[in-house]
């Protein structure tokens, strides 16, 4: 990586300068990239922080913003920036009209309503910066947010488990022994990974039915004790890395398979079995489709991609509350990930090669 | 499971390709392995304890020994979040009345209850009763429900009070599907700030009645409507879309629209059809026309919103809620969503008459009994609660007009509360009047092969809300050999 | 990863081969079928099974509302492949889509790769983590969140264009350009294929860009020369991942058209389809050979894909 090779022509900077150039450079990138990428989450937060009132303002500030307002006579009127005659005044709009409107001017307002010729709607309205704070715990409340992470953290830890017994029991058999029709069989498995799921959808939907799990969580968990074709795939593939002289020397021990598995293959294979865990906890966090067949109607047992389907009634569309929600749903998968990123990077790239 | 693919059996590859090709099984692993070696034994006994625990995971028990019937809520009105705590307390309030049934509901968004039914009874899983349910939920589950008249008889159930001509609200061919329950009867709703801004008249109240623009007198008809909503019609600079200096690409507030409807819906305002007979498609008379207006209005006249308006955050999902829009047409229900808190000046209006004819289509919901339905007495003794002792409750919980006379004036009293805030009390008798201006046959009536023909009238409403360089006659023409080719998929 | 080689498959416990070491053999050989049989049972159960059961509903009209019409078609469903304009529609539908979304998310994702790898970023498991971010966000939240920022009226993206005098489209109305709509709310979603492509990138020796430069290349040579094709193994299984994606293409498409493939049929995905007929029509007999048909297609694409990677996938170690 040391870049303090041999430089024929003098540069205009020292090595040191042009080093440090190129770390401004990229991180500058990085972060203009960054800033685009995450654009929509910026909408997300903007609009998690306002009413239905104020997103249905579109010509208002980007900012969660509301008109600035003036009581007259017990009732609330909007100001404007007003044109008159003896300059712009600040006045407050209380009788609206296509061509000609009323104000008055919270200055004077015993001077009564001031007509005014002209359209109101070209005139400027007055802002104050107003974020509104109750779509977090509306939304929360609204599809018992909380309920919901309990349930999507169950049903996710617990086919995550489910997962990575059967897949680390299966992957090992892949991996370490020889038996007849091995690799016929570990082409079905891959070849499972290109089925679609429509195709066993509606004979698995009713024999989860026949066998009376409809709306319960076990059609969500317990298919994943049977192990998974990516997550066996990726254990096989790093088991196979670990030296076989490691088990035969276990095996002169007199351990059995399935202590060698234990005390010999997973101690070595953490980072695998880490990367196939979170994968595995963020396909659950977000899945959409099982749930919503098998829990439908099942209010106390949705998870959070079925709640906030809620948000999205095609009669009561409320994007404030919906932004809100997200946020607060993606809060707890992005810690987990900050703070496993290093186990999880080692997963994928085995022999990391930072730095 | 697409994006859980793509991440793992990448991973897999890079696996792979290391593993297999880079010939260092190096130090990484190996290097790790005696410190790591202790806690990851301890770590998977932990796991394998907790899976003996598992059996913990929740399944709901229901109440023993009572008889279960299953109320799917969904189809129709009933799953928006303050309904659905209102059909609990309901739930509540039944169970503990009586001693025999338990009554059990499964609340299922609108976005999904269609597909999600079906998939319950593919399954041999089907609830009892359903409802609250139109005419169109019913008619994509054909032959699905049961005929209540052995039940009637058998119950000695009184219709007697029931207008015949809403009884047939509730027969699919001639089989009686569903108990009378709501009717909602569609007039105008008015925002009148709005109207008073363009310092224009309240519209008609009263059939008959004309309107006056500027002292100029006007039948109440379409033409009339189509003036007023495009002077309702205002861009950013406050011009008005009968002016040549509006600019349709910054519109602010609209004029006019079908809210919640389809291009049946629509259609039917200009006269009452079914586009079927004899099991060919066929054009009702006026339909063309009512397209071509709403199409123009839309592109030409740009005083009905767009499909991009409605998906903008300035109106959407409820235009007139959004106070942006003046007049919509809608049903009785709408009472659920004017938004009272922010529209605190608005009333009712009769709709306008297309060639001296007035038609006003009507909704009638009911709940029904399916036909998988493993205990269809006790439903029926359910049904009979809903519709009698429990009937006030349910009305007020979906704005449903009662389909019996002698409830009507409750229920008006009852709204009235709810509009509590408006400026002016808003005046129910145009509901009232609307009545006997139903459309017939109804603008939700079964076509044959029905969830196919309902998904290309479907199709045509959408192309005509978004794309602004239709051919709208070629288009109709295209939309009858559809349902041509529809029905005769079922003939065979 | 070939086919080809298969001998007949054996069944479990039963001894296939002769000679040396029969009891360990069999030992063997009863481990790993003990370590198996999760896996195995599972297939049986909820791929094998269902897998023949919806085979044989491909041969039925059957249709859940009314079973008792249930009755044997013969192949008039497969039949009906040929003659079906919806399903014309909905194949050009994915194709066109796929030609647009299945290379963009291969390079996009690699230049973001390239840049969190680059030794030059500060903060890098910080960046890592936000542009991995939004693919944690559910699917639906993330269909919400775009339909704010795309709509044509009151979005961002068409207030930014707005600002440099441009007038965006409608983007989830436009039948033109609601594919490509989607193609952008797809690039939220690149979080793991990022991921995959780093980790091949931190793969690659250290020395061979050495070599690299003792040799004089510029960092554009080292690039085509080096880094494309030792993670060319990333990129070709990335492909066959996007490719089935594609094919499989659903909640977005079903979220943002209200399940039917608007505006004008331009969002109706061969999945969507799929899912219409059978959930929508109850035509489940058509549904179960639309999703075969689907499986046989795309299985023929991954085995001849797999046939062209010899050409163009490098692996370091030689072939498995």
């Amino acid at each position: 990586m040391a870049a303090t090779t041999t430089q024929i022509k003098k540069p205009l900077l020292s090595w040191k300068q042009r080093e440090i150039l190129s770390y401004i450079g990229v991180t500058l990138l990085g972060l203009v990239v960054v800033v685009i990428f995450l654009m929509p989450l910026g909408y997300a937060a903007v609009t998690a922080f306002k009413s239905q009132e104020q997103i249905r303002d579109v010509t208002g500030p980007l900012l969660p913003s509301l008109p600035s307002k003036y009581n007259y006579q017990g009732k609330d009127y909007n100001l404007y920036e007003v044109p008159m005659p003896d300059g712009t005044r600040t006045m407050a709009l209380v009788k609206a009209g296509r061509e000609s409107s009323e104000f008055v001017d919270p200055l004077n307002p015993d001077a009564g309503l001031v007509k005014w010729e002209g359209r109101w709607r070209t005139l400027t309205p007055k802002y104050e910066f107003s974020p509104f704070m109750e779509n977090f715990e509306r939304a929360w409340n609204q599809i018992s947010l909380g309920k919901l992470f309990v349930n999507t953290f169950a049903i996710a830890i617990w086919s995550m488990i489910g997962t990575l017994i059967s897949s680390i029991l299966v992957a090992y058999g892949f991996a370490r022994f020889r038996f007849p029709g091995k690799k016929v069989l570990f082409m079905i498995l891959i070849a499972t990974i290109i089925l679609p799921g429509q195709v066993t959808l509606i004979p698995q939907y009713a024999f989860f039915r026949a066998i009376g799990w409809g709306g319960t969580w076990w059609p969500l968990i317990i298919p994943h004790f049977f192990a998974n074709a990516y997550n066996v795939f990726l254990l096989r593939q790093y088991f196979l890395g670990i030296p076989r002289e490691l088990d035969e020397a276990a095996m002169m021990d007199g351990a059995s398979p399935f202590r060698i598995l234990i005390s010999v293959i997973l101690p070595q294979s953490m980072p695998a079995v880490t990367a196939v865990a979170m994968f595995h906890f963020f396909w659950s966090w977000n899945d959409f489709y099982t749930p919503l067949i098998y829990l439908a109607g099942k209010e106390d047992l949705y998870t959070i991609s079925i709640g906030l389907t809620r948000f999205n009634n095609v009669y009561a569309v409320q994007p404030g509350l919906a932004m809100a929600a997200a946020l607060m749903v993606v809060a707890l998968p992005v810690a987990l990930f900050f703070l496993a990123q290093r186990q999880f990077m080692q997963g994928i790239v085995v022999t990391g090669v930072e730095k | 499971m697409r994006k859980f693919a793509l991440s793992v059996v990448s991973v897999l590859i890079l696996l792979s390709m290391v593993l297999t090709a880079c010939a260092t099984p190096t130090a990484a692993p190996t290097a790790a392995a005696p410190t790591a070696e202790v806690k990851v034994v301890e770590k998977t006994v932990v796991v394998t304890q907790e899976v003996k625990v598992e059996t913990k995971v929740e399944v709901p028990v229901a109440a023993a020994e009572r008889t279960q019937v299953y109320w799917y809520i969904g189809l129709g009105a009933g799953s928006q979040p303050a309904q659905i705590e209102a059909e609990k307390v309901f739930i509540d309030k039944y169970n503990k009345s009586q001693t025999e049934i338990q009554l059990i509901p499964i609340i299922v968004d609108n976005n999904y209850a269609r597909d999600n039914l079906i998939a319950q009874i593919a399954a041999g899983n089907a609830p009892d009763i359903v409802g609250p349910v139109g005419t169109k939920g019913r008619g994509f589950f054909p032959g699905a429900f049961m005929d209540l008249t052995p039940m009637v008889e058998k119950f000695k159930y009184d219709l007697s009070d029931v207008d015949p001509k809403f009884l047939e609200f509730y027969k699919d061919e001639g089989a009686l599907v569903g108990l009378p329950f709501a009717i909602f009867p569609s007039f105008l709703w008015v925002n009148k700030t709005l109207l008073e801004e363009a310092g224009l008249d309240m519209l008609p109240q009263k059939f008959g009645e004309k309107y006056t623009i500027d002292g100029k007198e006007y039948e109440w008809n379409f033409d009339t409507l189509k003036l007023v909503a495009m002077k309702l019609t205002v861009d950013a600079k406050g011009n008005d879309a009968t002016s040549p200096d509006f600019d349709p690409t910054n519109i602010v507030q609209w004029g006019f629209d079908w809210q919640w409807t389809d291009a049946r819906g629509i259609a039917t305002s200009f006269g009452a059809g079914i586009p079927v007979a004899d099991g060919k498609a066929v054009l009702p008379a006026g339909w063309g026309e009512a397209w071509q207006w709403y199409y123009d209005g839309m592109w030409k006249d740009h005083f009905i919103p767009t499909q991009a308006n409605i998906d903008s955050d300035l109106i959407k999902g409820n235009e007139f809620g959004s106070g942006k829009v003046a007049i919509v047409h809608c049903h009785m229900w709408f009472t659920c969503c004017t938004v009272p808190e922010t529209n605190t000046n608005i009333d009712i209006a009769v709709v306008p008459a297309y060639n001296g004819v007035y038609t006003a289509k009507m909704h009638g919901d009911t709940f029904s009994i399916l036909k998988d339905s493993k205990n269809p007495e006790a439903a029926f003794k359910v049904l009979t609660y809903m519709l009698g002792e429990g009937s006030a409750d349910l009305y007020a919980l979906y704005g449903g007009m009662p389909a019996r006379a002698s409830q009507q004036a409750d229920f008006f009293a009852g709204l009235d509360k709810t509009f509590e805030k408006n400026a002016v009390k808003i005046n129910w008798q145009v509901a009232v009047d609307s009545m006997p201006y139903v459309d017939a046959p109804n603008h939700e009536a079964g076509l044959p092969n029905f969830a196919k023909a309902d998904d290309a009238i479907a199709k045509f409403t959408s192309d005509m809300r978004s794309n602004d360089k239709l051919d709208i006659k070629a288009r109709i023409d295209q939309l009858i050999t559809d349902l041509n080719t529809i029905y005769q998929e079922v003939k065979k | 990863m070939t086919v080809s080689q298969s001998v007949v498959p054996t069944k479990p416990g039963g001894a296939g081969k002769e000679s040396k070491g029969l009891g360990l053999r069999r030992r063997e050989a009863k481990w790993g079928l003990i370590f198996l049989s999760p896996w195995l049972l599972g297939f049986l159960i909820f791929t094998l099974l269902p897998m023949l059961a919806s085979l044989t509903f491909s041969f039925t009209n059957y249709n859940p509302t009314k079973p008792a019409e249930m009755s044997f078609v013969g192949l008039s469903n497969y039949a009906r492949l040929f003659n079906d304009v919806d399903l014309l529609q909905a194949i050009s539908v994915t194709l066109r889509f796929a030609l647009i979304s299945v290379p963009l998310s291969l390079i996009f994702p690699l230049l973001l790769a390239l840049l969190v790898n680059s030794k030059h970023l500060l903060a890098k498991n910080v960046f890592r983590t936000l542009f991995y971010m939004p693919y944690m966000i559910p699917v639906v939240a993330g269909v919400m969140v775009f339909g704010g920022v795309l709509n044509s009226e009151s979005g961002w993206l068409n207030r930014l264009l707005a600002m440099i005098g441009i007038q965006g489209p409608n983007w989830f109305q436009d039948a033109n350009w609601v594919l490509p709509a989607l193609v952008i709310m797809g690039f939220w979603g690149v979080g793991n294929t990022m991921l995959t492509m780093l980790s091949g990138l931190q793969n690659v020796p250290t020395e061979m860009y050495e070599a690299a430069k003792v040799d004089g290349a510029n960092a554009f040579v080292t690039f085509f020369k080096i880094t494309i094709p030792m993670i060319s193994p990333v990129v070709f299984y990335n492909l066959i991942l996007s490719l089935i994606g594609t094919f499989q293409y659903f909640t977005q498409a079903y979220v943002i058209s209200n399940g039917r493939g608007d505006p004008g049929g331009a969002t109706l995905f061969y999945n969507l389809y799929l899912y219409k007929t059978a959930f929508a029509f109850l035509d489940m007999g058509y549904g179960s050979t639309l999703a075969w048909a689907m499986f046989i297609v795309v299985l023929l694409l991954t085995v001849f894909l797999f046939q062209t990677q010899k050409r163009w996938v490098y692996y370091a170690g030689g072939e498995d």
